[in-house]
């Protein structure tokens, strides 16, 4: 069957030869950006005249090798803070290019790291997505969803984290910028925390705006629709003013529904109609979602977010330059929860606005942002709401002695996050109940020495200050990179970092009242943990196997320990003594439940070998293609092999044993344990009663063995453009907390609870996604353009519990001018 | 920032390959020289036949002006490659490149094809003032040209004004 689909793209490429026809663009050389030089043809140097030859050779630096070389060996500038050739990386790094994400057609900044290796990239709804860099993902396993969520890596604008400190990771939606504003996307693999700080545990994105050429006032952007309700418009405006100001306005929309309008609920393993969960109970007496047009006022929606930004550029000198970036976002989308509900998937709410100021001067590199805002994260949710104040400040010296080129540098950062608005504090009706804050304060140096010619160590320390837990925690990084010859380069490192901590997992302190009146759990955070950490060895190799051919490969070995986890610890269970003081029947359920659980660190342990490979190839200069892949497994020791309901009943049911001894005793005649001053009675039970069930080895599931994707971009006289990419993961387990509890109310699964199987629910079959973009130029750099999601629509879910993700079909216009 | 990053890797670039970048710039001296052609008018009588390009010493920028006279045309005259090791071996050329390591010749070059309707294109310092036509510079990072109107027209050549203000002029 897949063969077929292979035919069929070759089948078009090859009648789109045919049939094609064009006119070869006439632009002016001295508009054109080092992107678009880059795509002249030996051929095209040799029929431009000469006014336009000197451009080309002198303004742009560019000559005709580099053509080449800006496809296979991007300069990179994230895996040691200064620009160099990606063959040169000292890390595992793949860039991406404005470029290279245009042609793909890909709708989103996640969607785009499909193009990267080593990228774990899934769709919940259609829209927003999950992205993991190497694995490490949905860990711990049997955990709430906010653990499939990617709390250790650390994405970047520009260098300024947009980390959400809520709970851990990053807001995808949430980000203000869009595929309009990227000058290319740097990835970093592997733990990277002594160059960026927390949070970079399984690796960094840095996402990096485009810069203004030229003083012309210049246009662009694209407009595209398609099924799903699917609208996305994005533009930016450019323009120079003298000589040395630049300044660039741009705002991007997004509207997409989800391709599956109902609603799962756990408990039922089934999906539900909107109309048909509002006021619906569980047997419990739990409304599986109490306030459901509140929550979700457009059931329908998957993602909508807006944004704006001003991007100012002054060269105030030779040696001083400095930028100015400010925007505004506002998004809503309906994905997975962060904690623990009937249904998988909530509304999420953010509306937040960030300044960021970066200044070069002399070797000193000064960058300083500030992020403010409201994020419901759980929309209209209690407890979830929050008001984020996030503040980063660095300095950096960068200064060379001869080979060796040494950048210390000092960074403070301030997350202030603030629920009071929404909940009732003196009820501790949220998690934060008032402002909280969390700060680190680091001083780091990295040194980079290049010896006989071809040997490079390179050396980073760094060491933050947390304000909670109060612990200076020490990351490294170890690199020694060989040149054997001008086209090969081996290299090895050993790198720690760590995860920081979060406002939930350490400042939590909420009632949450499960049944108003009747159950409530204490859920606590802990300010004393251990900071997650994550040691990893590393050998690379890259090859330019011709002019044409550049060839990678990464081998790493990666622990990671001291895993955060929300354990439940003890339960108090108030029974009502009446009945049986008025010898009547005794009551069978409690009159009132208090639990109580905490974040703890646990014993987990995981160990991940994996290999990932690239192969790009530049065929001719209208034919380039790259296919990669990362083949890995990872091991859990030292596993927590239960689930907090596990916990929950466990704790219940030790509790309820007591009375029901009391009333043992009762019933045979001793009245002792009846309750004398009052009428109930408190029964209590902790944690550590039935002992440790950490010892469980494992393979983990949650982690596909294999990922990767194929590329292809094929341009035929400048006018047509296809471009073709496949992205494939093997199949994962998703193990979530509720997994043993999945359709406990359905007839099948009371009947014979060990023969029921909802394995289909968290179980992630293969998936093969095609994407296909086809544009054609028809004036200048104006194209209309075709765009196909998931080309042959494989309708397999691509996250546990969340919709099925079908073929997006997308046609629109993209214009520059 | 861009254009400060831009100039670290020029510098990386031009420190760590120089080799390679001089490669990259006798491809673009090639193409410049192709464009010469263009903007240069022979006599009639060097209207037929091949348009030979003689290239004295041994330089890179052999393989990048075969690569272009393999593919291109001078009007409706085919292009030819020679490579020459001493003046003596020059005749019946078009032009003439002397490679920069071959520029204490020049003078001697000048002289041999003086009344030879050959445009004489040299590569350092100083070279317009020795009796080249045209002399490929460096101006930092910049390919540019120097330029002579009288040396060229004394050999009964024409020039179009667009070369004459393409390039630096010296007299």
């Amino acid at each position: 069957m897949k063969n077929i689909y292979i035919l069929l793209i070759l089948f078009v490429l090859t009648a789109v030869q045919y049939t094609a026809y064009g006119q070869e663009v006439k632009k002016n050389i001295s508009e054109m950006s080092k992107e678009e030089l880059s795509t002249l043809t030996y051929q095209d140097l040799m029929n431009l005249p000469l006014e336009d030859l000197m451009v080309v050779a002198n303004k742009f630096g560019l000559s005709a090798d580099e053509i080449l070389e800006y496809f296979l060996n991007k300069d990179v500038t994230s895996a040691s803070k200064r620009a160099e050739k990606s063959l040169n990386s000292p890390l595992s790094t793949t860039v991406i290019s404005r470029d290279e994400i245009m042609n793909s057609g890909a709708t989103s900044i996640p969607e785009a790291l499909r193009l990267v290796p080593g990228m774990i990239v899934r769709e919940k709804t259609n829209g927003n997505y999950d992205v993991h860099i190497r694995g490490n993902d949905n860990m711990p396993p049997k955990g709430m969803f906010v653990y499939s969520e990617n709390s250790i890596s650390l994405i970047m604008i520009d260098g300024r984290p947009v980390y959400n400190y809520s709970f851990g990771g990053t807001f995808w939606e949430a980000l203000p910028i869009d595929l309009v504003d990227v000058e290319r996307i740097e990835v970093i693999r592997g733990p990277s925390s002594a160059l960026y700080g927390p949070n970079a545990a399984s690796g960094a994105i840095n996402i990096i705006t485009r810069q203004v050429e030229g003083k012309k006032l210049k246009a662009d952007g694209s407009v595209q629709l398609g099924n799903a309700a699917a609208k996305q418009a994005n533009t930016g405006v450019s323009l120079g003013i003298g000589e040395k100001l630049k300044v660039r306005v741009s705002g991007n929309y997004s509207y997409f529904e989800r391709f599956q309008k109902d609603f799962y609920i756990f408990d039922y393993n089934k999906r539900f109609p909107a109309e048909q969960i509002k006021g619906m109970r569980l047997p419990t007496g739990v409304y599986v979602e109490e306030h459901f047009d509140d929550v979700f006022p457009r059931p329908e929606l998957g993602l909508e977010k807006y944004a704006g930004n001003a991007f100012l550029h002054f060269d105030a000198s030779k040696n001083i330059s400095m930028d100015l970036t400010a925007g505004s976002q506002y998004s809503h989308v309906i994905s997975s929860t962060q904690g623990n509900h009937a249904m998988p998937i909530v509304g999420r709410e953010s509306s937040t606005n960030y300044v960021d100021f970066r200044l070069n001067a002399y070797g000193f590199h000064l960058q300083t942002n500030y992020m403010g805002g409201d994020q419901d994260v759980q929309r209209k949710t209690q407890g979830f709401h929050i008001q984020p104040k996030v503040f980063n400040g660095s300095l950096e010296y960068e200064k060379a002695f001869g080979t060796l080129i040494l950048r210390p540098g000092i960074s403070y950062q301030s997350s202030v996050y603030n629920d009071e608005k929404w909940v009732d504090v003196e009820a501790k009706g949220g998690y934060l109940n008032g402002a909280k804050t969390l700060t680190s304060l680091a001083y780091y140096l990295r040194a980079d020495y290049k010896t006989f010619e071809k040997l490079r160590l390179i050396a980073a320390l760094r060491g933050d200050t947390y304000n909670k837990p109060d612990v200076t925690k020490l990351t490294y990084q170890f690199i020694a990179s060989y040149d054997v010859n001008e086209n090969n380069v081996v290299r090895a490192g050993y790198s720690r970092a760590n995860r920081g901590s979060f406002m939930a997992d350490t400042y939590a302190n909420y009632y949450w009242q499960i049944v108003p009146g009747y159950y409530t759990m204490h859920y606590e955070g802990n300010q004393n943990m251990n900071l997650p950490v994550i040691d990893m060895i590393e050998f690379g190799y890259r090859t330019k196997l011709s002019k044409k051919i550049m060839f990678e490969i990464e081998a790493f070995h990666s622990e990671m320990k001291d895993f955060t986890f929300f354990t439940p610890d003890s339960m108090v269970m108030t029974f009502d003594f009446s009945p049986v003081k008025q010898g009547q029947a005794p009551n069978t359920s409690p009159s009132k439940i208090w639990s109580h659980g905490q974040y703890q660190n646990l014993d987990l342990k995981t160990v991940q070998n994996g290999i990932t490979a690239n192969l790009s190839v530049v065929v001719n200069n209208n034919l380039n293609f790259r296919i990669f892949g990362t083949l890995q497994q990872t091991k859990l020791s030292s596993f927590y092999d239960r689930t907090i309901w596990q916990d929950f009943k466990y704790l219940q049911t030790a509790c309820a044993a007591q009375y029901m001894a009391d009333l043992m005793k009762i019933g045979g005649g001793d009245y002792s344990p009846l309750p004398q001053a009052s009428n109930t009675k408190d029964y209590s039970a902790g944690y550590k009663t039935y002992g440790d069930s950490s010892n469980v080895s494992m393979t983990h599931k949650g982690t596909p063995s294999f990922y990767g994707g194929l590329v292809a971009d094929y341009n035929f006289k400048k006018k047509l453009n296809f471009n073709t990419s496949f992205y494939f993961y093997g199949k994962q387990t998703m193990l979530h907390n509720k997994i043993d509890e999945l359709g406990q109310y359905t007839p099948e699964y009371i009947s014979n609870p060990a023969a029921y199987d909802a394995s289909d629910a968290y179980t992630i079959q293969p998936k093969f996604i095609v994407n296909l973009k086809i544009s054609y130029k028809f004036w200048k750099d104006n194209s209309v353009f075709v765009n196909a999601r998931n080309l042959f629509n494989s309708t397999e879910k691509e996250f546990g519990f969340m919709d099925e993700v079908k073929g997006l079909y997308l046609a629109g216009v993209s214009f520059n001018f | 920032m861009k254009n400060r990053r831009m100039i670290i890797t020029m510098l990386l670039f031009l420190f760590v390959s120089s080799m390679a970048a001089n490669a990259q710039n006798e491809k673009f001296k090639a193409l410049f020289l192709y464009n010469f052609i263009k903007n240069v008018e022979w006599p009639q009588a060097y209207k037929q036949g091949d348009l030979i390009i003689g290239v004295v010493g041994n330089t890179p920028i052999i393989k990048e002006l075969e690569t272009i006279t393999g593919s291109q045309k001078a009007g409706n005259q085919s292009m030819k490659v020679k490579v020459f090791s001493s003046p003596e071996e020059i005749s019946n050329c078009h032009i003439v490149y002397i490679a920069p390591n071959k520029s204490s010749l020049i003078p001697q070059i000048s002289s041999k094809l003086n009344g030879n309707p050959t445009l004489i294109i040299s590569d350092g310092k100083g070279g317009v003032q020795q009796g080249s036509a045209i002399n490929f510079l460096m101006d930092g990072d910049k390919l540019k040209f120097e330029i002579s109107k009288q040396h060229i027209e004394q050999r009964g050549l024409k020039v179009s004004a667009n070369l004459l203000n393409l390039g630096v002029a010296v007299n």
